[in-house]
C-alpha cells in the first residue's frame, strides 16, 4: 500500500484540492502509519500555538509611536508624476521614434529608387547637361570626371553610413541606459524595502 | 463573492489614502496589522521589546516606501515581507535574543508546579524554534503563527511554493525531534 506521506503536510495545512483531500482521507481510513503521522503534525501545531506572544504594549501607544516617528513625505508635485509617467514610458516612445525613423528610411529609400530610375529614363533621352560648375568643367577637361563622381558617391556612402548605423548606435545607447538606470532604481528600492541600508 | 472582497476595498482605499500623504489613514493600517506584524517579528526573534521596535521600524518603513507598493499584491504580504527583512536583520545584529529564559511569560496557569512545566515548555518551544535557519523560521512562524497559505507565504517572501513547503517540512521534522519530549506527553 503507497502512503500518503507526501500529501500529508498539505493536507494537513487545508492545501490541496477536494478530489486530492478525498483521496487522503481513504487512505487514511485504511493506513495507520500516515495516521500516526498526521496526528504528529496537529500535535507539534498544537503545542507551537499553546504558547501565547508576551501581551503587547497598548493599542493607542503603539499607534502614536509609529505616528510621531514618521518622517514627513514629500507628495509629488503634479509635474514630478508627469515627470515620472514620461520616464516610464521613455522605452515605448523611444521604440515608436525607431520604428518611424525605419519606415521613414524605407519610404525615402524607395521614393529615391523610383525618382533615380525614372532620372535614368528620361537622361538616357536628352544630350547630357553642360558641366554646372566650374570644377565640373575643369574636371572635364583634364579628364578627372570619374574621380569628381567616385568623390560624390562616397559622400553619399557616408551620409549612408551615418543613417544606418549612427541612428541605431544612437537609439541603442538610450535603451541601455534607461535600461541601466531601470534596474539601479529597482535595486536601490528592493534594498531600501528589504532594511538593508538602515 | 469572497465575503474579504469589502475588507480588501477598503483596504486599497486607506493604502491609496496614505500613499497620498494621509497619516490617519495610515494610523488606521497601523492599528489593523499591528499584532499581526508584532506578533511575526516576535516569533523571529522571540523577544518582545526588540520585536515591538522592529515592527515600529517595518511601519515607519513602509511609510517611506508606500509609494512603491502596488495594489496588484496583497498589501499585508508587502508589510510582512518588510516586516520579516527587518526582524532577520535585527536577529542577525543582536545576538543577546536567544535568551530566552528572561523573557517574560503570560497568561499564568494556577498551580506552581504546572507553572513551571508550562515554563519549561515553553522555553524549550523557544530554544527549538530559534535553532532553525532564518530562511525555515520564518516559513514557519508565517504558517503556524499567521496562519498564512503556500501562495501567500510565497508572495511574502518572494520564493516559489515548493521551496515554501520544503522549509515548512524541514522546520517541522527539526521540531519534531527537538520537541519529541513534549508532544509525546499528554
Amino acid at each position: 500500500m503507497a502512503h500518503v506521506t507526501e500529501w500529508l503536510q498539505a493536507y494537513h495545512d487545508g492545501e490541496i484540492d477536494a478530489r486530492r483531500a478525498t483521496a487522503v482521507e481513504a487512505h487514511l481510513a485504511r493506513c495507520e502509519a500516515c495516521r500516526v503521522e498526521l496526528a504528529a503534525l496537529t500535535a507539534l501545531s498544537d503545542l507551537l500555538r499553546a504558547d501565547s506572544a508576551p501581551d503587547l504594549m497598548p493599542e493607542e501607544r503603539f499607534v502614536a509611536q509609529v505616528g510621531l516617528q514618521l518622517p514627513r513625505r514629500h507628495a509629488a508635485s503634479r509635474w514630478e508624476r508627469a515627470l515620472s509617467t514620461g520616464w516610464r514610458l521613455a522605452p515605448v516612445l523611444l521604440v515608436a521614434g525607431w520604428m518611424f525613423f525605419q519606415a521613414a528610411v524605407v519610404i525615402t529609400t524607395l521614393i529615391l529608387a523610383s525618382m533615380s530610375f525614372g532620372d535614368g529614363v528620361l537622361t538616357s533621352l536628352l544630350p547630357p547637361a553642360p558641366a554646372s560648375s566650374w570644377l565640373e568643367q575643369l574636371a572635364n577637361t583634364v579628364g578627372l570626371a570619374p574621380a569628381i563622381d567616385l568623390l560624390s558617391v562616397l559622400g553619399l556612402a557616408r551620409k549612408v553610413t551615418l543613417l544606418t548605423i549612427g541612428v541605431p548606435l544612437v537609439f541603442g545607447l538610450l535603451v541601455w541606459s534607461w535600461l541601466a538606470s531601470w534596474w539601479a532604481y529597482i535595486r536601490h528600492q528592493q534594498l531600501a524595502a528589504n532594511g538593508e541600508r538602515s | 463573492m469572497d465575503p474579504n472582497a469589502h475588507l480588501m476595498s477598503d483596504e486599497q482605499a486607506l493604502v491609496a489614502r496614505a500613499q497620498a500623504g494621509d497619516r490617519s489613514a495610515f494610523s488606521e493600517l497601523v492599528r489593523q496589522h499591528r499584532s499581526g506584524v508584532v506578533n511575526v517579528v516576535y516569533r523571529i526573534c522571540w523577544d518582545m521589546a526588540l520585536a515591538e521596535d522592529a515592527a515600529q521600524e517595518a511601519f515607519i518603513q513602509a511609510w517611506t516606501h508606500l509609494g512603491d507598493y502596488r495594489p496588484r499584491s496583497v498589501f499585508r504580504n508587502w508589510l510582512y515581507r518588510i516586516a520579516t527583512n527587518r526582524a532577520l536583520n535585527m536577529v542577525r545584529r543582536e545576538k543577546q535574543v536567544s535568551n530566552v529564559d528572561a523573557l517574560p511569560l503570560v497568561d499564568p496557569v494556577p498551580g506552581p508546579e504546572q507553572s513551571v512545566a508550562r515554563s519549561e515548555r515553553d522555553s524549550a518551544i523557544r530554544r527549538a524554534v530559534l535553532a532553525l535557519p532564518p530562511a525555515s523560521r520564518t516559513v514557519l512562524v508565517l504558517r503556524e503563527y499567521e496562519g498564512l497559505s503556500y501562495r501567500d507565504i510565497a508572495e511574502t517572501l518572494e520564493i516559489p511554493i515548493g521551496t515554501v513547503m520544503s522549509r515548512l517540512n524541514y522546520a517541522r521534522q527539526s521540531l519534531r525531534q527537538s520537541l519529541a519530549e513534549y508532544l509525546e506527553a499528554p
